[in-house]
């Protein structure tokens, strides 16, 4: 007979309330752990999981030590901004994609990243990313191998031609969305209000 | 050692065969990827005259993160520290992976002539330049005879 992790393909947890039933630190210390031994690709954790960590170290153990590396923690701007200084990997889907045949100049077009002219390529994935530069009176695309801007894109969401936030454009769609939702929700509540005064 | 990649090689023998003027940029043979760098000072700069001695690498995930560049002969700038290290936008959160070998390079031979002691990396030497920058740039044409020209002269 298998066993339960062998049915769902995982290792066995060690059993952490069986050796320690009576410490809720064990993942406090983990947190800390992998806090004090991570290296930049561990992504595992982020700004909000030191925060609880110290908070639960503040109010168990009464450390305003915690209290203090809160503080610093949200004073240090870098901190956590690394991760979202990228794209979320759905946004290089929406990149959009451009034919090599497009291109005015697509004997001698080569990628900024890796300098190789985009017809040497057999099987060429070129995007051009929403920058718009105005070159005089035409606009001059930034255009790049998927390959070579989506490693960059990840780690930080500027053209690499023009320093041109990617995300910019998206930001705004979102807010946009959001204030309609909102707007949407409060009518909402009006009609509902309404509601009440008819049939209440 | 994984393959040198194809960037990299193109830029290396572009740097050989078509040099930017007053700079020269070697690759070390047993490391491609370690080069012996040197920048003649600008002519209108306190610098002007001497040869300076850098030391560039340029780390695996290049050119997605900016090479790393050092002085190694010894400079009097605001922008330089003791170590050789530089205080440079481009080297840092403003590097882009369209830059390359050689703009970094005239990045710096730029910053040699247009020290920027606001932004200071050795602040000993920005706070000297801002109280008496005419004194400063004493120094530095000191410096610039005593560790960038003794080795012409030799």
């Amino acid at each position: 007979m298998s066993t339960y992790e062998e049915d769902h393909n995982i290792t066995a947890a060690p059993s952490r309330t069986a050796s320690n039933p009576s410490r809720s630190h064990q993942t406090l210390g983990s947190v800390l752990e992998s806090f004090l031994t991570q290296d930049q690709t561990t992504e595992s954790l982020d700004r909000e999981s030191y925060t609880n960590a110290l908070r639960t170290l503040n109010t168990q153990e009464g450390s305003t030590l915690a209290l203090e590396l809160i503080q610093t923690l949200e004073d240090t701007p870098q901190f956590g901004e690394a991760k979202s200084k990228g794209v979320p990997p759905e946004f290089l889907d929406t990149l959009e994609r451009v034919p090599i045949n497009k291109l005015p100049n697509k004997d001698t077009a080569d990628c900024p990243i890796c300098t190789n002219r985009f017809i040497d390529d057999k099987y060429p994935l070129l995007v051009k990313l929403p920058c718009g530069v105005q070159h005089g009176s035409k606009t001059k695309d930034h255009i790049f191998d998927l390959e070579c801007i989506g490693p960059w894109l990840k780690v930080n969401s500027t053209c690499p031609l023009c320093r041109f936030d990617v995300m910019e454009l998206d930001r705004k769609r979102r807010e946009k969305i959001e204030e309609e939702l909102r707007k949407a929700k409060e009518e909402d509540s009006e009609e509902e209000e309404e509601d009440w005064d008819v049939y209440g | 050692m994984a393959a040198l990649p194809k960037r990299i090689i193109k830029e290396t023998e572009r740097l050989v065969s078509d040099p930017v003027p007053g700079i020269t940029a070697t690759p070390l043979e047993e490391n491609l990827r370690y080069f012996e760098v040197t920048i003649d000072g600008p002519s209108s700069s306190p610098y002007a005259g001497g040869v300076f001695q850098l030391e560039l690498y340029l780390p695996d995930d290049y050119p997605m993160c900016a090479p790393k560049v050092r002085f190694l002969t010894k400079i009097y700038h605001p922008n330089i520290d003791k170590l050789g290290r530089i205080c440079l936008d481009v080297l840092k959160d403003n590097w882009s992976p369209a830059l390359q070998i050689r703009t970094i390079l005239l990045s710096i031979q730029a910053l040699l002539g247009a020290p920027n002691p606001d932004d200071p990396l050795a602040n000993d030497v920005a706070e000297d330049w801002k109280k008496d920058e005419k004194k400063a740039i004493e120094v530095a044409k000191e410096w610039t005879v005593r560790f960038a020209k003794a080795k012409l002269e030799e």
